[in-house]
C-alpha cells in the first residue's frame, strides 16, 4: 500500500513512534513488578517462597533482610467455623519467609493501627498474631480450623502482652489495686503461676508453640522452642517466627531445604476485643522451601530499573525523530 | 467447647446451699472469712468470691442482674463483661499526707481516686439503702457466690475447657493451667460471679472450698456464719435439711431461675413486716417488701414458699410443732453441714516441704 509520499511518511513516523511508546510503557511495566518482587505469570497469593540465606536474620522483624524478601499478601476472614464465630476486623497479611540451612524463618506484616501490648486491665486484650503448619507436610491438608483427628497442627502464637512481660511489680499494672504488702509467699498460693500457666509466668519467648487435632484440643506443646519478636511501626505489625528444622517433638513438622509444607495465619487485633475463636483467618496456602537465595535488593534496584526505560526510551525517540 | 451438660458426663452428686435470708444480718463475715483465706494474693484485690449486699440495690459488679449472660436455647449467652470500675474497691489511701504532711489535724484520711474508677463503688456500696419510702423503707441482705450451676455456661463458653464441672460432687472448677484468661466466662456468667486475676491472667471464681471438703470440713463461709444461716450438703440426700427445704417443703429457691443455668444454691426467701398507714395504723393484708420483688429475684414459686413458711410460723404460735422451722432455726449448729462437720482446727495440716510428684505411680 502506498501513501502520497507526505502522509506516508508522517504516518509511518507516527507508527514508529506508538510502537516506541508501547515498548517504553512495556518495559516499564514490567520493571515496576519486578521491582515489586511480582510475578505476572504466577497466580498471586498461590504459595509462599522461603528463600535460602546464608546469614540468619537477627531476631527483629525490621532486619534490612526482610525488604529484600517477596512477601505474598495473604487475605484474611472472619472465623465462621465454631463458637465464638467472629473476628475479622484486619483483612490481609503479608508472609514471608527465609530460611537458612537449619532455621526456618516466618515474617508477618499488617495493618494495625494500635498498639495492645496489656491484658491486665479487665477488658483489655492484646494484639497477637499467629502461624500454623501441618503436623506432617504431605498430600493431604488438615483443615485450616485447627486440624483434624487424624492430621494435626502446629501453631505459633505470638502474643504482644507476653513479649511485654508481666511487670514486676503489681503497681506498674493499670487498673490496679493498691496494696501495701501480700501476705504469702507459698507457690501454692499463687495459682495458675504454681502450675506453671504460660499465661501466669514470665515466658521465655512471647511465642507459644501449641499443637492441635481439631477443635478443642489446642495445648502447648512440651517445648516451648519457638522464638519470635514483632516491632509496632507507624501503623502496622511485624512478626518474625524462628524454629530448627529439627522436629521438637510430636505433632510438629521438620522442615528441610527442598521440600514443600502448608502455612496459615491468623491475627487477632486487641483493640477490638478479638481473642481464641474471634479471629481474622486465612486458608492455608503452600509453602516452598526453596533453594533459591533472597533476591537482590529490590528498594535500590527500583530507582535503576525504573530510571533506565525512560532513558532507552529518550534514545529511541530522538533516533526516530532524526530518521528521514 | 466443652459439653459439660451431657449427661454420661455430668455429675453423680452435687453439693449444695441454701442460705436462709431470714437470718442473714449483714455482717460480711463468710465475705471476711471467704476473702482471707482465697483471695489475698496480687491480682485478687478486687475479687470477692462471697458477696453480701443489701437488696433492693444494684450489687456488685454495679447492677450486675442487667449484664446479660445465660443460657439461650442451650447455648452460652454473651453478657456485659462487668469493668473494674463496676467492682470498684481496692482503695488507696492519702498515707503519706496525714501521717508525714505536717498537716497535723487538717489533713483526714481519704481514699485517692485514681482515675480509675475504683473510689466510686465497691462490693458491698449501697448497704442499708434498700429501697421503699418511709415509714414502709425496707431491706434485706443476699449473700451471693458462685452458683455451681447444673447447666454452667461458663463452662459451655470456655474455649479451652479450663472450666469444668466435678463429676463427683459437681462443683464448678477451672483448670488454671489451661487457662488462657480470655474471659469469655465472664461474659457469659449471668451472676459476674467470675473474676479476671489481673496480675496472673487468669479467670477466679468461688471453688466451693473444695479443699475443705474433702476433709470433710464445710465451706469457710459457712462454718464462720454466725448466724446460722447457711446449710452445707448434698442436694439428693433425701434425709438431708437441703433436699428437704428444696424439694418437699418447698421454701428454698435459687436466685433468678430465668437465667436457665440451674444453680445450686437456695434462698429461703425473707419475710416481711406489715406496711403501715398514713396514719401508722397497720395493714395487715400487705407485706412490706413487695412480693413482685420476690419474684423478680426467685421466681414466682416465692409466693407459695412465703405462704409456706407463714403457715408454719402460724402453726407453732399457736402451740403446734414445725419440722421445718426446727430444721430452719438449726438448734444443734452441726445439723447445718451434713456430712461436712469436721473441725479443721483437729486436722493435721502441716505443710509439705518436698514437692511431692501426684503422677507417680505408689511403689509396690
Amino acid at each position: 500500500m502506498r501513501f502520497p509520499r507526505g502522509l506516508g511518511r508522517r504516518w509511518e513516523g507516527g507508527r514508529r513512534r506508538t510502537l516506541a511508546a508501547a515498548g517504553a510503557v512495556t518495559l516499564v511495566a514490567a520493571s515496576a513488578l519486578f521491582a515489586a518482587g511480582v510475578n505476572p505469570a504466577v497466580p498471586q497469593a498461590a504459595g509462599v517462597t522461603s528463600f535460602q540465606t546464608e546469614k540468619a536474620p537477627a531476631l527483629d522483624p525490621t532486619d534490612g533482610v526482610w525488604s529484600s524478601v517477596p512477601g505474598v499478601e495473604v487475605p484474611l476472614s472472619a472465623q465462621k467455623t465454631t463458637y465464638p464465630f467472629g473476628g475479622g476486623q484486619i483483612p490481609a497479611a503479608t508472609v514471608r519467609s527465609v530460611h537458612t540451612d537449619d532455621k526456618l524463618y516466618v515474617h508477618l506484616t499488617y495493618r494495625d493501627p494500635t498498639l495492645n501490648d496489656e491484658s491486665d486491665g479487665f477488658t483489655r486484650f492484646a494484639d497477637a498474631a499467629a502461624v500454623q503448619f501441618p503436623a506432617t507436610a504431605g498430600s493431604t491438608v488438615p483443615f485450616f480450623c485447627m486440624g483434624q483427628v487424624d492430621i494435626g497442627v502446629n501453631i505459633w502464637q505470638w502474643r504482644a502482652d507476653t513479649q511485654r512481660g508481666i511487670p514486676e511489680n503489681v503497681e506498674e499494672i493499670s487498673e490496679r489495686g493498691y496494696v501495701d504488702m501480700y501476705p504469702s509467699t507459698e507457690p501454692l498460693w499463687y495459682s495458675a503461676r504454681d502450675v506453671g500457666n504460660i499465661m501466669a509466668i514470665q515466658a521465655k519467648t512471647p511465642v507459644q508453640n501449641l499443637v492441635a487435632l481439631g477443635f478443642g484440643t489446642l495445648t502447648q506443646a512440651d517445648s516451648q522452642v519457638v522464638s519470635g519478636k514483632a516491632a509496632h511501626t507507624g501503623d502496622e505489625w511485624q512478626v518474625v517466627f524462628r524454629r530448627d528444622f529439627a522436629s521438637p517433638g510430636e505433632g510438629q513438622p521438620t522442615f528441610s531445604a527442598g521440600t514443600e509444607t502448608d502455612v496459615a495465619v491468623a491475627v487477632w487485633n486487641g483493640a477490638e476485643r478479638e481473642r481464641n475463636g474471634l479471629k481474622s483467618v486465612s486458608q492455608f496456602t503452600t509453602l516452598t522451601i526453596g533453594a533459591e537465595p533472597i533476591p537482590p535488593n529490590r528498594t535500590s534496584l527500583m530507582f535503576l530499573l525504573l530510571a533506565a526505560p525512560f532513558v532507552v526510551m529518550g534514545g529511541i525517540a530522538l533516533v526516530f525523530w532524526r530518521l528521514p | 467447647m466443652t459439653n459439660v451438660m451431657q449427661p454420661e458426663t455430668g455429675p453423680t452428686d452435687q453439693v449444695s446451699m441454701v442460705f436462709d435470708l431470714n437470718k442473714c444480718m449483714g455482717c460480711q463475715t463468710c465475705s471476711v472469712a471467704c476473702k482471707v483465706l482465697w483471695t489475698t494474693e496480687e491480682g485478687e484485690d478486687h475479687e470477692w468470691w462471697m458477696t453480701v449486699n443489701t437488696q433492693p440495690g444494684l450489687g456488685t459488679p454495679k447492677n450486675w442482674e442487667e449484664m446479660g449472660g445465660g443460657l439461650e436455647d442451650g447455648k452460652p449467652r454473651p453478657g456485659h463483661q462487668p469493668h473494674r470500675e463496676e467492682f470498684g474497691g481496692g482503695w488507696e489511701f492519702n498515707y503519706d499526707e496525714v501521717f508525714y504532711g505536717g498537716k497535723g489535724n487538717s489533713a483526714y484520711l481519704h481514699p485517692v481516686d485514681k482515675g480509675d474508677g475504683t473510689t466510686k463503688w465497691g462490693m458491698n456500696w449501697d448497704e442499708d439503702q434498700g429501697g421503699g419510702e418511709y415509714p414502709n423503707a425496707y431491706y434485706f441482705y443476699l449473700p451471693r457466690l458462685c452458683n455451681h450451676c447444673t447447666r454452667p455456661v461458663c463452662a459451655e463458653a470456655c474455649p479451652t475447657g479450663a472450666m469444668y464441672k466435678r463429676r463427683e460432687d459437681g462443683i464448678v472448677l477451672r483448670n488454671e493451667e489451661v487457662c488462657k484468661g480470655f474471659r469469655f466466662c465472664m461474659e457469659a456468667c449471668p451472676y459476674k460471679k467470675i473474676y479476671y486475676n489481673y496480675a496472673r491472667h487468669v479467670s477466679q471464681h468461688c471453688i466451693m472450698c473444695f479443699p475443705r471438703l474433702e476433709e470433710k470440713v464445710a465451706p469457710a463461709c459457712a462454718r464462720q456464719c454466725p448466724g446460722r444461716l447457711v446449710f452445707v450438703g448434698m442436694l439428693d440426700d433425701e434425709e438431708g435439711p437441703i433436699h428437704r427445704l428444696v424439694h418437699e417443703w418447698g421454701v428454698a429457691m435459687p436466685l433468678h431461675p430465668e437465667f436457665g443455668t440451674g444453680p445450686n444454691i437456695f434462698y429461703i426467701p425473707p419475710l416481711s413486716p406489715y406496711r403501715l398507714n398514713e396514719d401508722m395504723s397497720i395493714d395487715y393484708d400487705t407485706p412490706r417488701i413487695p412480693p413482685e420483688y420476690l419474684e423478680s429475684l426467685f421466681g414466682p414459686k416465692v409466693h407459695s414458699a412465703i405462704e409456706k413458711l407463714q403457715s408454719e410460723l402460724a402453726t407453732v404460735r399457736s402451740g403446734g410443732t414445725s419440722e421445718m422451722l426446727d430444721t430452719l432455726i438449726a438448734y444443734q449448729w452441726h445439723s447445718l453441714f451434713g456430712p461436712f462437720t469436721q473441725d479443721p482446727a483437729e486436722l493435721d495440716r502441716s505443710p509439705s516441704k518436698v514437692a511431692v510428684d501426684i503422677t507417680a505411680k505408689p511403689s509396690s
